[in-house]
Order: C-alpha cells, then structure tokens, then sequence
C-alpha cells in the first residue's frame, strides 16, 4: 500500500481528522504476521525489536499519545 | 483522540496468564499549546514521560521513532489495538480500544492454549467482523483536551463542527 504520508506531514501541528479508518481494516488483516518494527523502551532508551515480546508471550499493543 | 484509556485493570488480571501489554508512543493526536506535535524525537520521549507520570500509566511504554514507522506499518491510527500471539500472528485488531472486547479475546487464546492442551482437534480458524460503540464521558474528554491546550479544541471544532466533548444534543443546535 503506498505510503501517503510525506514525513514532514506525519508529525502534524493541525489536527484535521484525516484519519483513515477505512484502509485500517484491509492494510493487515487478522491472520497476516504482525511487522516487526524496532521502537526504543522509554525507560532506558533501548532499542528492541516488538518479536522480542512475541517470541515470550501474547502480546496486546495498544497505540496512543498523551493527547 | 490519542489518550490512552485505561487498561490498568486487564492487565493485571492477564499479565501472569501468559500475556504481555505494551504501549506504542506515536504522535500527538490533538496537538495544543501544552503538548504541541513533536518537533524532535527527545521530545518525543519527554511527552511519553508524561503519560507515564500523569495518567500514572503501569504498562512498559515503548516510543516509536520520529516519522511513525511502527505506527505506518500497523495503520496510523491514533488509538488502535492489536494482539499477536506467539507466532507473530495477528488475531485481533481494532481502530479503536475496547476492553470489553479485549478482556473476551484474551480469554479466547486462553482457552485456545487450554484445548491444545487436551489435544482437542481445532478444525478451522474462523474470522469474525463486528461494529463496536465507543461510549464517551464528555467531562473526562473535556479534561483531556483542555490539557493540551486551546488550540487542541479549535482545530478539533474545525476540522469536526463541533467542540469534542459536545454532546448529540449539542451537535444538533444551530
């Protein structure tokens, strides 16, 4: 699926409600492997990889932000 | 609305079951004067921090790097869910978090493993697709917006019509 968000837009100052609710349901239906994307932890500043997690548990994520 | 809703409760009664509840810190949903959109990724730390601090979340918080890629890989979304079980599969998704409906899926991979266990022949993967129906307090969302600052709440009311804790009633009036 193409990327349509150039970086400089990602990290916008204006919300719009330009969320696309709808390509949600189709980008990663259940059933496919989840991408293993590498995030840093906020305590330590750690790079880990989400498999890491996986590879031990069930794992739930939940995305979010302070706003 | 990117807050984060409390999942305190669930995982304290999943994380000793096999589970394990992560947050993934992507980019502000409703940038205001308090919390503006992220200008660098140390300030994208700083503001994952305060979820930490402020809403006193207990759950590990991993923050995602500064042009979204995790958060572009699983769907931009600013409140979604996923559970993966142990093979990296996803078995449930949702654009909006709901424990109800976590609390039910957790216990479904729980009993999953349980009829593993009793080698209880599993004939198929079935899919399933349903609405759900997020209730909203306005005063809870009224506290979360007014945080972030005034700017948060005009560029909601005008991207929407209406102010984010308004209520049907209040969407109705002229």
């Amino acid at each position: 699926m193409p990327d349509r968000t150039p970086i400089e837009n990602y990290n916008y100052s204006v919300f719009v409600g330009a969320d696309d609710f709808l390509s949600f349901r189709t980008l990663l239906p259940v059933g496919s492997l989840a991408p293993d994307c590498e995030v840093k932890l906020l305590e330590t500043g750690r790079p880990v990889k989400l498999s890491e997690y996986w590879k031990r548990n069930d794992v739930l994520i939940e995305f979010g932000s302070f706003t | 609305m990117g807050e984060v809703p409390p999942l305190a409760q669930l995982y304290e009664k999943y994380r000793n079951k096999g589970f394990e509840f992560l947050i993934i810190y992507v980019r502000e949903a409703h940038p205001g004067e308090n919390f503006p959109h992220h200008a660098s990724f140390d300030q994208k730390m700083i503001h994952a921090g305060k979820l930490r601090e402020l809403d006193k979340v207990g759950l590990p918080i991993l923050v995602d790097d500064f042009e979204g890629s995790t958060h572009k890989a699983y769907g931009l979304l600013p409140n979604m869910v996923y559970l993966i079980d142990r093979a990296g599969v996803i078995v449930y998704k949702s654009d909006w978090t709901d424990a109800h409906e976590l609390d039910g899926m957790c216990e479904s991979l729980i009993r999953l493993d349980d009829m593993k266990a009793r080698q209880v022949p599993i004939i198929r993967k079935g899919v399933s697709e349903r609405l759900h129906w997020i209730p909203m307090d306005p005063r809870h969302r009224e506290r979360i917006y007014r945080r972030s600052g005034e700017k948060a709440i005009k560029d909601y009311f005008n991207a929407r019509g209406h102010l984010p804790y308004a209520t049907d009633a209040e969407k109705e009036r002229p």
